[in-house]
């Protein structure tokens, strides 16, 4: 069962693929820098996220996965408010 | 007393094209910093191997310091690799002329003990276990020998034991810490210049210390990452799984060197993927099995090579990626090999790539073999022995054949467009192994 991809719940799944509490996030968040997600936590991230929001990451949008932003976009989230 | 000790780490490549080539490829980028960011493990045991009462100032430099910009101690050791041992000649000669004494130890000194001699007061050859101590002693009795032989043997064993000194990185700007389990490598392939050359047999290291240092290491960054500085950590399976059973409680994630062999035990595989294992990097050498021939005193490569495929599969089907490196320029390569190295990459589904050039390390049996058949190209090339410059005659090419087409592999592995599809068959794995699954029902 697929679960619609809100702020929040980005939030908390990129919390348990990294396993650690996050900081606050905007969507310039740099998913590297900030985050410390190294390229291979960024692929499960991704493969998380299409199995949960029941979507598919296509090569060009894989190709410029920078920060929380990019993600969010990916995923036709509203960045709204930073969520923390 | 302060002891100053001075990593001179950073390879910069010779080759004006290849250089150029480098810094636009990004996977190539990014491992080459990553193994910049990488301590010295050596220079953090001879630090645990000084008595305490001695100040020990820990240092990693890329380039020799500005005018001025010498930072002065009462005794300073300085270790380098082959193609930045140049540099720390140079190093060790603006100390010497300042009046501090020198100690040149690691990997190439040992390999070169005559060479490196007349750059320094003293040299370490083999492992700073036994020799460093030693030298220390003399040193504070103004009577340091020139030559100290550090042990190649028992080195993981009491007295001559020493916890690295982890608390020296506390502070750095990097997540990834180094723990070495084991020191040599039995398959002894020809081109290795690596702990092997240090060691008179392969030195494994009890499961107890080994996990003792990584929670040692681990404590001094936030959000660590292992790197096992090991050639080939699961040589010993028995032992490799009392170990991973004794990680999987740390919560680490972790990388290491090993050999294909691990694809052949399942259980090992699953131990691997339950204790935080991203990633294993494996000599493949070469997609042709007849190219490997000869590589290792047993063969072993060559009767592994068969199984290649097969063996990356398993290993990458339990969330575990393989980064498969590559040597080019082998003996039994033709200059259609670079085709048949991108068409292994392609149909393997590896995750990524190490291209290397065979580079003839001084001290080695293949920089003895070349060098008798008179192959290599200059007699002293040491700041070119990047792994990416060529420095020897190939055997069924040109020099020009080779460096162009290292060039053009660089091109077909590393673009973009190459790292996405490599990136979605990793993704597709995952699919497939339920790894998606979980992780999306964990949150």
């Amino acid at each position: 069962m697929t679960v619609t991809p809100t702020n929040s719940d980005l939030r908390t799944l990129i919390a348990s693929i990294v396993n650690r509490e996050i900081g606050p996030l905007t969507p310039e968040t740099s998913l590297r820098d900030a985050l410390f997600i190294d390229s291979l936590d960024v692929l499960r991230l991704l493969v998380a996220a299409e199995k949960r929001y029941g979507i598919y990451v296509t090569d060009n949008e894989m190709a410029k996965l920078y920060c929380y932003g990019d993600l969010l976009e990916v995923l036709g989230i509203e960045a709204g408010e930073p969520v923390s | 007393m302060r002891i100053g000790l001075i990593a001179m780490s950073g390879v910069r490549v010779r080759t004006k094209e290849l250089a150029e080539l480098g810094v636009t490829l990004p996977q190539f980028v990014n491992r080459g910093e990553v193994i910049a960011s990488l301590p010295s493990l050596g220079l953090l045991t001879v630090a645990a191997l000084t008595p305490s009462d001695v100040e020990v100032v820990y240092r990693e430099i890329d380039e020799l310091p500005g005018e001025g910009e010498l930072e002065m101690f009462d005794l300073v050791g300085i270790s380098s690799f082959t193609a930045m041992i140049d540099d720390a000649y140079a190093l060790a000669a603006r100390y010497r002329a300042s009046g501090v004494p020198v100690v040149l130890g690691g990997l190439h000194v040992t390999l070169m003990p005559d060479e490196a001699a007349t750059h320094a007061d003293a040299i370490v050859t083999g492992g700073a276990e036994g020799a460093w101590p030693k030298l220390v002693a003399d040193f504070r009795a103004g009577r340091m020998k020139p030559r100290y032989e550090g042990m190649r043997q028992d080195v993981f064993r009491e007295p001559w034991y020493a916890m690295p000194r982890f608390d020296l990185l506390a502070g750095r700007p990097y997540n990834r810490v180094t723990v070495q389990t084991s020191r040599g490598c039995p398959l002894n392939c020809e081109f290795c210049a690596a702990s092997l050359r240090i060691t008179n047999s392969f030195q494994q290291k009890p499961v107890e210390l080994a996990i003792a240092e990584i929670g040692a290491a681990i404590a001094q960054v936030d959000r660590p990452f292992l790197e096992l500085a090991d050639d080939n950590t699961f040589i010993n399976k028995k032992w490799g799984k009392q170990f991973l059973r004794a990680l999987e409680p740390m919560d680490v994630l972790w990388f290491t060197e090993t050999d294909i062999s691990v694809a052949d035990d399942p259980e090992l595989l699953d131990m691997l993927a339950g204790s935080g294992c991203r990633q294993v990097l494996i000599g493949l050498e070469s997609p042709d099995a007849e190219g490997l021939a000869g590589m290792d005193p047993h063969d072993w490569k060559r009767r592994h090579a068969d199984h290649y495929l097969e063996a990356i599969e398993k290993i990458q089907s339990r969330g575990i990626t393989v980064n498969g490196c590559f040597i080019l320029g082998l003996d039994g390569d033709t200059p259609e090999t670079f085709e048949r190295v991108r068409d292994f990459v392609a149909q393997s589904g590896l995750l990524e790539v190490q291209l290397t050039v065979q580079t003839p390390f001084p001290g080695t049996p293949l920089y003895a073999r070349l060098r008798r058949e008179g192959r290599l190209l200059s007699d002293r090339y040491w700041d070119r022995c990047t792994l990416f410059d060529v420095n020897y005659q190939p055997r069924n090419m040109s020099v020009e054949d080779l460096e162009g087409g290292i060039r053009w592999l660089f091109g077909e592995i590393y673009n973009e467009r190459e790292f996405i599809r490599r990136k979605r068959c990793y993704m597709d794995i995952l699919h497939a192994n339920g790894t998606a699954e979980r992780l999306a029902a964990a949150c």
